[in-house]
Formats: structure tokens, sequence, C-alpha cells
């Protein structure tokens, strides 16, 4: 058991706050924000040469064969400098269900576009697509939701069937209805009529559910940094703000809220080091109960560190100008994604939870 | 970052474990299950079976007697004592007077008092809250004058859990009416419960148990001997004992067993289920914060504030379990049961700890320092609010 960074994971961290430091102040991402795509060209650029895009990738497959702690660390930067750019859509999402499960020569060639930041893909989590055999090859009717950064993909991963597929954008009988989403970044509805694939875009089923996982374990990480950074915007704030003729983190009140606030900080710091380090694991069932408690936990945790931090500020912080507005909405739509909490809740309960009820001193 | 444990580690699981089933009276072991309290033959049955192991101290430094665990062995022994569960080492002689002797005694309270204190041939109560001194205990009146080679010790003590099984009582006394600060004239006291003048009565608790005590104390003749540390410096020992064990705070393993209970009582009821999942995603995450604030306290002694969100967080997860214990028995957790009814079933649920422990469990969030004084403790320390 051991919960430090090594050095290569210092380094990263360094770099990756230096980039979000410098490139990110607060008043700077509204900018960002309104480039043609919803975020910064420049400095995705900077996080492709950063090689971010390549972090999780294997070495095989021309990644950096890095981990799910290296990703909690850029996840963490991310979350706390309210990043718009396309890393968690199309590098953790599509890329890793591509990674997983495309043959290897089609997973080289579609990831070395996608860790360029040339191409930008996406996946759907919700969709409902029937895939048919259909004049040697498949033909794929039926509609997609929400599907995160396919407002600017130029690739989609769609589940049909017992698979999923590799479709391009401009696939005929594909429609794509683009739109931004509250708490950043963007998002498509997608209507699927007659699209035809055939075999080499197939991808086995189960590198999505781990595309998923690692797309949970990115929120987590990235909801953790957002969490931590409302908590010290807030803490801040209560000791220079002034009422009655005093600082209003001397108030009882107050300080209780904020302590409570932080020990949800350190329950979604918990969940984004269990996240990362049970992306490892090689057990199905138990990545998919840790999962479901991460992200359950993540969205309650979240909710009441977005509620209590614009309370905390008073009326400042429902205003578009201050950045805990920015926090709040973030961080409830990271609550929303992938699987809201009540739907994690079921699908924990359904898979057992974690204790059985079996006596302890009976069981193995 | 690893969140595994060792294989010699995973192996000490595995002895404890395998050492609580095969030496833990199967009566105490079925009443700890029920959520019974066991006699107190029973604990001191257990708590000798676990001396005579080498684990009845495991907080103790190994110079006291004490196993020499590292903070995660004990941490896993602990664990898996709340999970099995099994009574824990008695807190007061353990957790609370032990180190403290071994820390501030003298050569001849050590050897008087260490090893009777660990096989639990003294039994201690812990006399430090009064009436007017809670949460604020540097305002205790209880008074100590020096006559001779005695104190003359005067006053009213209450909360003293299990001292009516005790034999002698650690306590906190005003040996100095004039001190400056009320935390200066305070002395760390050993009474002798047998002592005359010494007055024990229960208070019965919301659930229907004995288990708390007021102590008057009249004149009673205690000896300089029994003063630990200095006069006047009894603050600095109790910090320290206050500080001490933190161990295990969160008591996951406790709340755990409550879980499995809770389980099996809702049978397929969903909407309990669904809470549970719930508990249980926010008790498996509350461990990943335990080990890291176990793995930031290993080679340091000093006390980490973090124990404070350990035990917020802890505590609200294990009355939320004996809520949906409640929730899952249904008005049949009603019927007043008692701890003296015939045990049933090896594996029947009984009811009749259900609504005493729920009740009885609202003051987890008052003892050992409040909800409140810890949310304080965190702002002050952890986020600079003051």
């Amino acid at each position: 058991m051991n919960f430090d960074y090594s050095d290569d994971q210092r380094m990263l961290k360094d770099s990756i706050d230096r980039l979000v430091g410098e490139r990110y102040p607060f008043d700077k991402r509204a900018d960002h924000g309104a480039e043609p795509r919803g975020f910064s060209e420049a400095v995705w650029r900077e996080m492709v040469e950063l090689g971010l895009t390549m972090l999780p990738f294997e070495e095989s497959l021309g990644g950096l064969g890095l981990g799910g702690v290296e990703m909690m660390i850029v996840g963490e930067a991310v979350g706390r400098g309210l990043l718009l750019e396309p890393l968690l859509p199309s590098v953790v999402l599509a890329g890793t269900a591509i990674a997983y499960g495309a043959a290897p020569a089609v997973a080289e060639a579609q990831l070395a576009a996608i860790m360029s930041g040339e191409t930008l893909a996406a996946l759907a989590d919700r969709a409902t697509i029937a895939a048919h055999a259909d004049a040697g090859g498949i033909r794929l009717d039926g509609r997609a939701a929400v599907v995160l950064g396919g407002d600017h993909a130029e690739l989609f991963v769609l589940p049909a069937g017992d698979s999923a597929w590799i479709v391009p954008a401009d696939a005929p009988g594909l429609a794509v209805r683009g739109y931004r989403l509250h708490g950043g970044g963007g998002a498509a509805d997608l209507t699927l009529d007659g699209v035809r694939v055939d075999e080499t875009a197939r991808i086995a089923l189960p590198a999505v559910t781990r595309a998923l996982e690692a797309g949970v374990a990115f929120l987590a990480a990235e909801a953790a940094g957002a969490m931590r950074a409302a908590l010290d915007t807030t803490v801040d704030y209560l000791k220079t703000r002034e009422q009655f003729g005093k600082a209003i983190g001397t108030n009882q009140a107050l300080q209780h809220r904020a302590a409570e606030m932080l020990v949800e900080v350190e329950q979604a710091a918990s969940a984004a080091i269990f996240a990362a380090l049970v992306a490892g694991e090689t057990d199905a069932a138990e990545r998919a109960r840790s999962t479901a408690a991460v992200k359950a936990v993540i969205g309650k945790t979240g909710r009441f560190v977005a509620q209590s931090a614009i309370q905390l500020h008073g009326g400042i912080g429902v205003s578009q100008e201050h950045v805990i507005s920015h926090y709040f909405r973030r961080l409830t739509a990271i609550g929303m994604l992938l699987g809201g909490t009540d739907a994690q809740l079921k699908r924990l309960a359904a898979l057992g939870g974690f204790t059985g009820s079996e006596q302890h001193l009976r069981a193995a | 970052m690893d969140l595994r444990f060792t294989a010699e580690e995973e192996a000490f699981r595995r002895d404890v474990r395998a050492f609580i089933r095969d030496n833990l009276d199967p009566v105490t072991h079925h009443k700890m299950l029920d959520g019974r309290t066991p006699s107190k033959a029973e604990i001191v049955a257990w708590q000798r079976t676990l001396n005579a192991r080498g684990w009845a101290t495991p907080s103790w430094p190994k110079e006291a007697g004490g196993p020499g665990f590292s903070v995660v062995e004990r941490y896993i022994f602990l664990d898996e004592l709340h999970q099995a569960p099994a009574p824990e080492p008695i807190s007061f002689n353990v957790s609370m007077i032990g180190p403290v002797l071994a820390a501030f005694g003298t050569a001849a309270q050590k050897e008087r008092f260490l090893a009777a204190t660990a096989n639990i041939d003294i039994w201690w109560a812990q006399g430090f809250s009064e009436p007017g001194a809670g949460s604020d205990l540097a305002a205790l009146r209880t008074s100590a004058r020096r006559d001779g080679d005695h104190y003359v010790v005067s006053g009213h003590k209450i909360w003293q859990g299990m001292a009516h099984h005790a034999d002698w009582m650690f306590t906190l006394v005003r040996t100095d009416q004039q001190a400056p600060k009320k935390q200066m004239g305070i002395s760390f006291l050993l009474i002798d419960l047998r002592l005359p003048g010494v007055t024990i009565r229960p208070i019965v608790t919301i659930d229907g148990r004995h288990e708390v005590n007021e102590v008057f104390l009249d004149e009673v003749r205690v000896p300089v001997d029994c003063l630990v540390g200095e006069e006047n410096k009894g603050w600095d020992v109790t910090k320290f004992l206050l500080s001490n064990e933190r161990t295990g705070i969160a008591r996951i393993g406790m709340t755990k067993h409550l879980v499995r209970r809770v389980k099996r009582l809702a049978g397929a009821d969903e909407a309990v289920l669904r809470k549970v999942a719930a508990l249980e995603a926010e008790l498996k995450i509350l461990e990943i914060t335990q080990l890291r604030i176990l793995d930031a306290q290993r080679g340091s002694n000093a006390a980490d504030p973090r124990s404070s969100v350990l035990k917020l967080k802890g505590v609200e997860l294990r009355q939320a379990a004996s809520e949906l214990l409640l929730e899952a028995a249904g008005p049949a957790a009603l019927e007043i049961a008692s701890d003296e009814d015939p045990l049933g079933e090896d594996d029947a649920e009984w009811l009749g700890s259900i609504m005493p422990n729920y009740g009885i469990l609202r003051a987890a969030s008052i003892y050992g320092g409040s909800s409140e004084v810890q949310k304080t403790i965190v702002a002050k320390t952890l986020l600079g609010l003051s």
C-alpha cells in the first residue's frame, strides 16, 4: 500500500499544472470557449505535444503505455482549470474503446489519427442502434443521444447489437445534430438510417465497457480537482470577505459547512485514486462494482460541494463572471454524465455491493 | 501508488481471522453478531485470550508489552475484530490508560499497573467528564487538595462507561484553583474505586442498558504516588491520551457488519438494497481515505488532524447503517427484548438489539469529540479558518 507519486508522475503533474496555470487562468477560459470548436486549438496542440493524447495507449499501438494514476493526474488538472479540450471524449472514451476492441491494424491507424489531435472521435454511451447483416456488410439503424464530443467528431464508436462499430461522421445515412453542453464541452444526437460498415469497423463490446470505466475514472479525477479548487476558492473567500465588521469565515456555521465540504473533497480524492488503481484490475465484476461506487460517490460529493460553494459565496456565487458558478455547472454535469448517481446505485445493488450477507468469519 | 497490502500483511490478516475463528467463545461471538453486550466475564476471557497471544494491547509500544504492530497491522487487526465481530480490547485499559502510563508513568507505576492492565486484572474506568464539563473538558471542577502524602478528592464525574465493572479510575482533578488558565491547574490521578468515599451510580441509557455511570467522590484520600505526570500538568497527559488512539477511528469494519445484517434482513427489498448500495459506495471510498491517512502516518506519531475527517464520515455511515437496519427490520424491531434473552439459531437475525443500538449509536457523534467539535477542528487546523 502506497499513495505516493513516482518521480515520473511528479514530473507529469508539474508539466500539466504549468500548462493549466499558464494557459487557463479563469479570465482566458471564456475566449477559449468562444473559438469555433468550443475549445482552444492552441492549448489542444500543446496537450498533444506534451504527449497527453498518447498517454494511456500501449506502446505497441504508438502510445506511452502509462496507467490510471497518470490519467488521474491529468484529470485533476483538467478539473481544476475547467479545461474544455476534448481529451475525455476523443482519447479516453473513443480511444480506449478502439485500443481494446478494434483489430490491431485498425486500432493502430485510428489511434495514430486520434493521438495526433487531428482527428476527434466520440463514443456513444446512450445508443439504441440495430445492426443487420446486409449485402456483405452491416447496416446500422437507430439513434444515439448526448454523444460527448460528438459536435465536432470526425469519427464515432457506436454500440449496436453484440459489437460496437467505428463510423465516420460523414458516412451516408448518419445525421449529426451537435450542440454545446452546460458545464462545458459539446455533444451530439445521432440518427442512423441505413449506415453501412464492414468487418474492419467492428469493436468488441467489452472494450466499450473498459472505455466507459476509463471515462468514469477520468471524470472522477476531474471532479476531485474541481472540488478541491472550489473548496480552496471558497475558503479564500471566507477569509477575505467581510460582513458585520469581520471576516465571514469567523462564523461557526460557515466554518462547519466548509469542514463538511472538506470531508467530501477528501472522499472525492479517494474515489479518484480508487478508480485510477482499479483500472488495471483484471476481474471485470470487481471493476464494474468499483466503477459504480466511484461514480455514485463523485455524483453525491460533487453536488454537495458545488451547492455549498455557492451558498458560502453568497450572491456572487451565482454570477456568470465568478468561477464558482462554472465549477458548479461542471460538477453538476459530471454527476450526470456516463450514468448518473441513481443509475450507478441501481447497478451496484444489482452487482451485490461489496459485502455479502454472510458472516465475516464464515467467508473465505 | 498501490492499493494492495503486502503479502505479509495479507498473511497477517488471515492469521488474525483464523485466530478469532478458533478462539472466540461461540456464545460471545453469537452475542456480538446479534448486537448484544457480552458479560463482564466474557469480555475479560476474550481479553485474556488475546493477551496470551500477545495481541491484547495493539497500540502499546513494544517496551511496554505491546506486540510491536505497524500502523497497518494495527488497522488490519482492529478491522478483523470489528468485522468478526469480536469484542475490541477494552478501550479504557488498552487505548487510553496503557499508553499514558507507558509514556508518563513512573517506573513503579509501570511495574504496578501495565501488565495487570493488559490482562485486565485491573479494569479501568475513565473519569473525565463532569455535569458541567463535556466538550469543554477543561471546565472540570472535581478538586484535589494535598494533605500530607495524600490528595483529598471531591467531585462528581459522569458518563463512566462500564465503571460498575471497574476496579480503578483514571481521572482529571483540579489541583490549583488559582491557575491563570483553566487548563493549567489540572492533574491526572489514578483512583482505586474501592476507597472510602467513592459511590458509583448507574445511568440507564436510551437502549435500556446499564453501561454508563456517575461516580461521586466525597473526600476520597488518594495516595500521591497515584499522580501521573507532574502536578498541574495533567492537561498535557490528557491531550496525549485523546490524540493517541486514532487508528480505526472510522470503525469501517463495524459498519460492514451492520451492512451484512441489513442485507440478510432486507432479502429482495429493492428500496432498502438501493440505500445499502449508497452506503456501501461511500464506505468503500472511506476505506481508501482511511488507507491514505494510514499511509501518511507510517513512521510518524504526530496526531493527524485528518483523523477528524475519518471520525465524521465514519460515524455518519455507521449511524446510517443502524438506521437501515431499523428500516429492514420494520416494526418487529419495536418489540422490547433483553440482552439476556436466550440465544437463537446461529444464522437467524435477532431483532432485539436493533432499536436499542439505533438509539445508543446517536452517542457516537457525541463522545470522543462531538461532530461539531470535529468540524471546528477541521475548519481551524485543515482550512485555517478561525
